[in-house]
C-alpha cells in the first residue's frame, strides 16, 4: 500500500470522527468556536486576549455631552493554543487483515482516539492546562471563574435552586447578562440533581433548568455533567451563543486531523503509526489582570 | 475556624457573607479547605481563640459583674 493511500484513509476518518469530538465534549457545547479566528493550522501558538479594565457608566442627560468619551483601557494577553493529541501503533499484519475484511475505515479504535482527544479538550476547557501540574498556563472555566460562592448542598432539595440563585444574583452583581445559562456539576452533584424531589414528589430539575433560563426563549441553558470537575464542586456560565462571545470565545487552530505513516518510512512492512492531533484553545474575555480571573463564571466549591 | 485570603474576585460564604478580592475571611475550617482547594483563597492561618483577656475587655463597657451560678451538685433533689 503506497502512502498516498494512507492519507486517503486518514481523510475518510477524519469525516468519521466528527460526530465524537462533537458529540462527547461538553467543553463544545459550553464555548462558542469563533470562525473567524479559528482553522489557522498549528503555526498558529497564541491568540491575543484583553480586558476591559474599567470604563465609566453611562449617564443621563438633556443634551448630548462631548466631554465625556472615556478611553477604552484595555489590558491585553496572549493565550497560549496547546495541542491536543494521541497515537497509536498498528501491527501492519493487524492492518493489512482489517483492510482486507472491509472493517479499518470504521474501526472503533479511530472513534476511541476520538472520543480521547475530545476528553483532553474538555479538560482544557472546563479546568485548563497546567504543564507542571500545579500552574496553569491555560485556564478553563472552573479556573478562570471570578465569581465564587460557597452554594448550596444540591443533595438536599432545593440545593440546587439556592445555588443557581445565588449565581444569576452574582452575575447581575457583576452585571454579566446572558439569555441562559449553563450550569455544569460534578458527576456525582448531576446525580443527585437528577433525582431530586420534594417529600410530594415534585423534581427539582424541571425548576432547575426553569431558573437557568429565566427569560430566555427555548430553555437554552443545560444541566450538564463535567468529569473534569472534582466531587462537590460545578460552575454557572453565559450559555454558548454567538451573542455571548463578548464574554468567550473557542479559538481551534485545527480540528483534530488524522495522520497515518509507516513506521520507519518502511512502506512494504513497516508498522502503521496512527496520530490524531488538534490544537484549541479557550479564550475568556472581560480578564481581570491583579487576579488572572473573570466575572463571566461562577464557580461552586461546596455542593 | 480558619483565615483565608480571597484571590476571586467575589467570593460568597456558606454564611452568607460576600468577601472581595484581598480580603481576609473567616470560615469554617472544611469550608476553607475547599476553598483553597478550588483555588478561590489561599490560607494565612488559623483564626485566634477569644483570651480570657478579651473576655475581661468586653466587660470594662459598664456593665456590672455577672454573678456565676452556683455548680450544682445533685444533691437535695
Amino acid at each position: 500500500m503506497a502512502q498516498n493511500e494512507l492519507v486517503n484513509i486518514g481523510k475518510q476518518w477524519d469525516k468519521d470522527i466528527q460526530p465524537y469530538l462533537l458529540g462527547q465534549s461538553i467543553g463544545r457545547q459550553l464555548i462558542p468556536k469563533n470562525m473567524k479566528l479559528s482553522g489557522k493550522g498549528i503555526g498558529n501558538t497564541t491568540v491575543q486576549s484583553f480586558g476591559y479594565k474599567a470604563t465609566a457608566d453611562a449617564i443621563t442627560d438633556y443634551d448630548i455631552r462631548n466631554d465625556m468619551g472615556s478611553g477604552v483601557d484595555i489590558e491585553g494577553a496572549k493565550v497560549i493554543i496547546p495541542i491536543q493529541q494521541d497515537e497509536i501503533e498498528i501491527k501492519r499484519r493487524q492492518f493489512e487483515a482489517m483492510i482486507s475484511d472491509g472493517m479499518a475505515v470504521d474501526s472503533d479504535m479511530i472513534a476511541q482516539m476520538a472520543v480521547k482527544v475530545a476528553q483532553e479538550l474538555d479538560k482544557t476547557i472546563i479546568q485548563g492546562w497546567k504543564p507542571d501540574g500545579s500552574t496553569y498556563v491555560v485556564k478553563g472555566f472552573y479556573q478562570v471563574a471570578g465569581l465564587s460562592d460557597a452554594g448550596s448542598d444540591i443533595g438536599t432539595y432545593k440545593g440546587a435552586l439556592t445555588t443557581v440563585a445565588i449565581g444569576l444574583q452574582k452575575f447581575r452583581s457583576a452585571k454579566i447578562y446572558s439569555q441562559g445559562y449553563n450550569l455544569v456539576l460534578a458527576p456525582a452533584q448531576y446525580n443527585e440533581l437528577l433525582t431530586s424531589e420534594s417529600s410530594t414528589g415534585i423534581p427539582e430539575w424541571e425548576k432547575v433548568i426553569k431558573l437557568l433560563n429565566v427569560g430566555a426563549p427555548g430553555n437554552p441553558g443545560q444541566i450538564l455533567a463535567s468529569e473534569d470537575l472534582a466531587a462537590g464542586t460545578g460552575f454557572m456560565a453565559p450559555v454558548s451563543t454567538p451573542a455571548n462571545s463578548i464574554y468567550f470565545d473557542l479559538i481551534e487552530a485545527q480540528q483534530p486531523t488524522n495522520d497515518l505513516r509507516y513506521k520507519n518510512g518502511d512502506e512494504k512492512y513497516g508498522d502503521i503509526m496512527l496520530r490524531l492531533v488538534g490544537a484549541a484553545t479557550p479564550r475568556f474575555k472581560y480578564m481581570n489582570a491583579s487576579t488572572g480571573t473573570t466575572p463571566v463564571v461562577c464557580k461552586f466549591t461546596g455542593l | 475556624m480558619t483565615r483565608v485570603k480571597i484571590l476571586t474576585l467575589v467570593y460568597g460564604s456558606a454564611a452568607g457573607k460576600d468577601y472581595k478580592t484581598g480580603e481576609i475571611a473567616e470560615l469554617p475550617t472544611e469550608e476553607a479547605q475547599r476553598a483553597v482547594d478550588a483555588n478561590v483563597a489561599e490560607y494565612v492561618g488559623a483564626a485566634p481563640v477569644p483570651t480570657a483577656e478579651a473576655e475581661d475587655e468586653e466587660d470594662e463597657f459598664g456593665s456590672e459583674p455577672v454573678a456565676t451560678p452556683a455548680k450544682k451538685t445533685g444533691k437535695g433533689r
